[in-house]
């Protein structure tokens, strides 16, 4: 116990640094940008900014990220509720009753509603981290190659389990992440594998560029071809504040949200997302006014944001502990410690405490930053709801472009970029989500040399990963998930979820 | 004969049998070991079967299921996009940072066809401008502000 407060006051004082400050707002305040404006989100932004990363401190650049992660849930209340538009994947729910208490003149209130509960969250949230991370770091220690093995499958089970789009085209992705993730040398031999005479591609493919690639250049496509229409709410915003009315029923919600969002963002493929969806299900069923949600209920403006915030926080449990990216923008984020040098996995506590706990004390701070960011500076986002796409989406461009070339100062990842803008336009139209090929890819390595091992120790024998109690257990835990999906009666139910958000 | 109704699942079943057969081709010269000691080829070999496998179950399973077809390819943002970072890629080493900005930019911004000229360059001035400061000169990129054969 004393351990973790130890450790969370010397990350406390890191994350206070004035450098490590200066980029938790940075973060927090594209953050709040990207969530605020519609066609550009934080996987993209993340994918961007990598390239820059390599030229700051580990532990700058991650509070950067980070802030940039639980920062655009915030922002993207803010055009949910103003203009009906989800900023973000997880607003979507916001825009049901949030934007319906806009509309009867309480946008301030809603805002207000928004911002606190995602402070609420997010302090929950920290704490949660700082007390579950180490013990699920030291369990994760004494793991073997089979039980690594058994736990990377579980976790892209997970993320194809929750993907949209079909099961079998997701599992496509996933495997074709693993694929990509073979090109370049052999690590055990130094043979070259499917670089095609490129020397430039004897490291692999650069993972900055596929991930630039399909997420900003392929989204750039896609959004270019649909016209855009955006109706913000005239009027007033009312006081940003709330009634003690709200507050008493505001707080219940935005209690058990919390609760929500922290259990399901430590599950391998969790995060913000799912977990706002879950909370406006459940705050729906427990209501005594069910008929009220659609309307301007404030529970279910409150349980949601709370629970995306803390999704999206402890989503970075499993990468913490671990070294599973739970979700895409995790990956990103795994990609990031890569390119530092800093092997994610359950070692880092040890190895690098300064930067397991800076990262997590970080986001308290981070927090009380975009509370003041998103409430008193409300008018600033709400003129920038009204820029059109066409004068940012040129930005993303040119940013993918030189970020891209930042990598070997040379126009070869420049190539991987657009070809995989193409692939990623093209997967849009095949409705295929990114996520398992990234999240694949960047485990590839990991998963065929823990395979190698596990085939070694047992001499070729593949019952290992059954034979194991930990593998075997995790091994179970994926094949429930995806009986769970493909069973009738739960695979309506998830379509149906899919469908409702579009 | 049976008409494919799933025409979505069809393309992508057929894109990964196509990048299962290209992976096979590209690693037949490789040594596959066996599963104890696993050579380099192993792992991409059992990844490309899997691939077509996955691509022939899409492939046969859009036979059977409902109409769905894949939203038209609009050519306009497609062409204009792809156009912007081929320039840029072969642009940047020839003709300096600024002048490759305000190419890829403009060509970019031409994909939208909410696009007017006078924005277009304006921003793509701006972007020009803006990147060298950033990029030059806040972070130390090292590329030419000037196109190759100025001075």
């Amino acid at each position: 116990m004393f351990d973790v407060l130890g450790g969370f006051w010397s990350g406390l004082m890191a994350a206070s640094q004035p450098e490590n400050l200066l980029y938790c707002f940075a973060g927090a305040l594209v953050g709040t940008l990207i969530g605020v404006l519609p066609g550009i989100g934080p996987v993209t932004a993340v994918a961007l900014l990598l390239p820059i990363t390599f030229h700051l401190q580990p532990l700058a650049a991650l509070i950067m990220l980070a802030g940039i992660y639980y920062g655009a849930q915030y922002g993207g209340s803010t055009t949910a509720i103003l203009a009906r538009l989800p900023g973000e994947n997880s607003s979507i729910v916001t825009c049901l009753d949030g934007f319906e208490m806009a509309r009867r003149g309480r946008a301030g209130p809603a805002l207000a509603t928004a911002a606190l509960a995602s402070l609420f969250a997010g302090v929950f949230a920290t704490f949660f981290i700082a007390l579950f991370a180490p013990p699920l770091a030291s369990v994760a220690l004494m793991f073997g190659p089979a039980e690594y093995f058994s736990l990377m499958v579980l976790g892209l089970v997970a993320v194809l389990v929750l993907a949209s789009g079909s099961l079998l085209s997701a599992l496509g992705m996933a495997v074709l992440g693993l694929f990509l993730s073979t090109i370049g040398m052999d690590v055990n031999t130094g043979t070259p594998r499917m670089t095609m005479g490129f020397f430039e591609l004897s490291e692999g493919l650069d993972f900055v560029a596929v991930a630039m690639g399909v997420y900003a250049i392929g989204d750039v496509m896609s959004n270019l071809e649909t016209r855009e229409g955006r109706a913000v709410i005239k009027g007033g915003l009312g006081r940003l504040w709330i009634t003690m009315d709200d507050l008493r029923q505001g707080l219940p919600a935005a209690f058990r949200g919390t609760i929500i969002g922290s259990m399901l963002g430590i599950l391998p493929g969790g995060g913000a997302m799912i977990s706002s969806f879950a909370s406006y299900a459940v705050e729906k069923k427990l209501s005594r006014t069910p008929e009220k949600f659609g309307t301007g209920a404030i529970q279910g403006l409150a349980g949601p944001e709370a629970a995306n915030n803390a999704g999206a926080q402890t989503s970075f449990i499993p990468l913490l502990t671990l070294g599973i990216p739970s979700n895409a923008i995790i990956a990103l984020m795994a990609g990031a410690m890569l390119i530092q040098g800093i092997q994610p996995g359950p070692q880092v506590m040890h190895t690098d405490p300064i930067l397991f706990w800076g990262l997590i004390a970080s986001m308290l701070i981070g927090n009380a930053m975009l509370v003041v960011i998103n409430l008193p500076l409300i008018g600033v986002w709400v003129s920038l709801l009204k820029v059109p796409y066409r004068l940012f989406f040129p930005a993303v461009v040119i940013f993918s472009c030189i970020g891209a070339y930042s990598l070997t100062n040379s126009s070869f990842p420049v190539y991987i970029l657009l070809i995989f803008g193409v692939l990623g336009y093209a997967f849009a139209k095949w409705q295929c989500e990114p996520a398992p090929l990234l999240l694949a890819f960047i485990l590839g390595p990991l998963v065929e040399e823990n395979l190698r091992r596990a085939m070694l120790l047992s001499r070729g024998d593949p019952s290992i990963f059954v034979t194991r109690p930990i593998s075997a257990s995790l091994l179970a835990v994926a094949l429930l998930l995806l009986l769970a999906v493909i069973l009738p009666g739960i695979r309506k139910r998830r379509d149906e979820a899919f469908r409702e958000a579009q | 004969m049976i008409r494919p109704r799933n025409r979505k699942d069809l393309s992508f079943g057929i894109f990964l049998i196509v990048v299962g057969i290209g992976g096979l081709l590209a690693i037949r010269n490789l040594n596959m070991g066996s599963i104890l000691r696993m050579g380099p080829g192993w792992m991409p070999r059992a990844l490309c079967f899997l691939l077509l496998l996955i691509g022939a179950a899409l492939g046969a399973r859009s036979f059977f299921m409902g109409e769905e077809r894949v939203t038209a390819v609009q050519a306009r943002p497609v062409i204009f996009t792809i156009l912007s970072v081929v320039f840029f890629a072969l642009g940047l080493p020839l003709l300096g940072l600024p002048l490759t900005v305000f190419g890829t930019v403009l060509l970019a911004a031409f994909g939208d066809y909410e696009t007017r000229l006078i924005e277009a360059l304006g921003l793509a001035v701006l972007l020009a401008v803006g990147c060298a400061l950033i990029f030059v000169e806040g972070l130390g990129m090292t590329v030419n502000l000037l196109p190759v054969g100025l001075f």
